[in-house]
């Protein structure tokens, strides 16, 4: 796991209720490097926050920890 | 506020991690602050939901209770005073030379929130006159007024309001993760401005989605990365906070094309389909909704900006 995973791993891991379920994972896209963050269905809500500040401010962090132009992307368990 | 140390509360890093180098841990540290201290505020509203985190008990004062669901708009959520209150808010923020002033609109509307609140209990008219205030006296009108200042004074207006109110409630942070009307949620994507959410102006959240990925077929724009981003965040989290299932796919569907954004694909559908399918599903969740698409450019020639 590179370091800004690791490092966006520990943060989102200190805001839910289930860290257990926490799974960061890198990808690579046509559109550059993607980071997916899963977390516990209870858990959507408040890792994307009130009018989704708590997930742009984890985006902020990440791309204060980056070189390239990486995407992070809250992953919904219910993706088709 | 209900939740708040345990929502921002931190963990010391466990072992594993300790092959983190100094460096990367001591920027985490700063950086785990400054995450915090921007992601720990309150949430849910119209765009996370605060599961997990029980509301207060029940409101002893009926004349509370008659001023917070009036305002905000409960139970059908179809003429919610709030909302009025919500767009002179973004019209400040977000037009040079529409501050305050004696008869203009923002001051109607500040008007309007102290006489709606006018019998209810002190602490609650307080609040009131908090948001009032900064209705009126925003410091700098246009592009530097201070929308988060206008956002905290309406989330303590939420607070007093909750559990009075079902949508102060929400908008407080203190809603359960699935048991969201669908009623407020429909509300909140085809009716409401969209002053509180990512997009911060007073058009709806349908005409915003649009513009990303189009009604008809488009490619979303490579420049529109952060607000597709924000887009997708906001669909799922109502989709997760929303007590309709029907609701809840419908609205998965036109989260559709901003995930496959994210995933490299720019090539949208369109939004024309799942924004009506979402428009059949609030409407019969008793949330009607004429025209799912209305206020949205729907003329495929035009390739759609963000």
């Amino acid at each position: 796991m590179s370091s800004r995973a690791e490092a966006l791993d520990h943060l989102v891991r200190g805001i839910v209720d289930s860290p257990d379920e926490v799974q960061v994972t890198e990808k690579s896209t046509r559109r550059g490097p993607l980071l997916e963050v899963r977390v516990g269905p209870a858990d959507l809500g408040r890792v994307i926050g009130r009018s989704g500040r708590t997930a742009r401010a984890l985006r902020t962090v990440t791309a204060a920890l980056s070189d390239d132009d990486v995407r992070v992307d809250i992953v919904d368990v219910d993706r088709r | 506020m209900v939740g708040f140390a345990r929502r921002c509360r931190s963990r010391a890093l466990p072992g594993r991690r300790a092959s983190l180098s100094r460096t990367v841990t001591g920027t985490l540290a700063v950086l785990t602050a400054a995450a915090l201290i921007s992601g720990c505020d309150p949430v849910g509203a119209a765009g996370g939901s605060d599961a997990g985190t029980g509301s207060t008990g029940p409101s002893t004062d009926p004349s509370r209770t008659t001023a917070c669901t009036r305002f905000f708009g409960d139970a059908d959520y179809h003429e919610a005073p709030a909302w009025r209150v919500l767009e002179g808010a973004a019209v400040i923020a977000g037009t040079a030379g529409a501050g305050p002033s004696d008869g203009s609109p923002a001051t109607a509307v500040a008007s309007e929130v102290e006489t709606a609140f006018a019998d209810a209990p002190e602490d609650t008219r307080e609040a009131a006159g908090a948001v009032a205030t900064w209705l009126r006296t925003a410091p700098a009108p246009g592009e530097h007024a201070d929308l988060d200042a206008f956002a905290g004074t309406w989330q303590g207006l939420a607070e007093s309001c909750t559990p009075d109110s079902t949508a102060a409630t929400w908008t407080a942070g203190h809603g359960q993760q699935g048991a969201k009307p669908a009623a407020l949620v429909c509300a909140e994507t085809f009716t409401a401005p969209s002053t509180l959410s990512v997009f911060a102006d007073r058009d709806q959240v349908v005409p915003h989605l649009t513009a990303i990925a189009g009604a008809s077929p488009q490619a979303v724009p490579v420049s529109a990365a952060t607000e597709v981003a924000e887009a997708s965040d906001l669909l799922t989290a109502q989709s997760v906070a929303v007590d309709d299932p029907a609701v809840a796919a419908a609205l998965r569907e036109v989260r559709t094309p901003f995930q496959d954004a994210l995933q490299g694909d720019l090539d949208s559908p369109g939004l024309h389909d799942p924004l009506t399918e979402l428009g059949a599903a609030c409407t019969a969740a008793g949330y009607d909704v004429p025209d799912p698409l209305a206020g949205t450019d729907t003329d495929p020639s035009d390739g759609g900006t963000a």
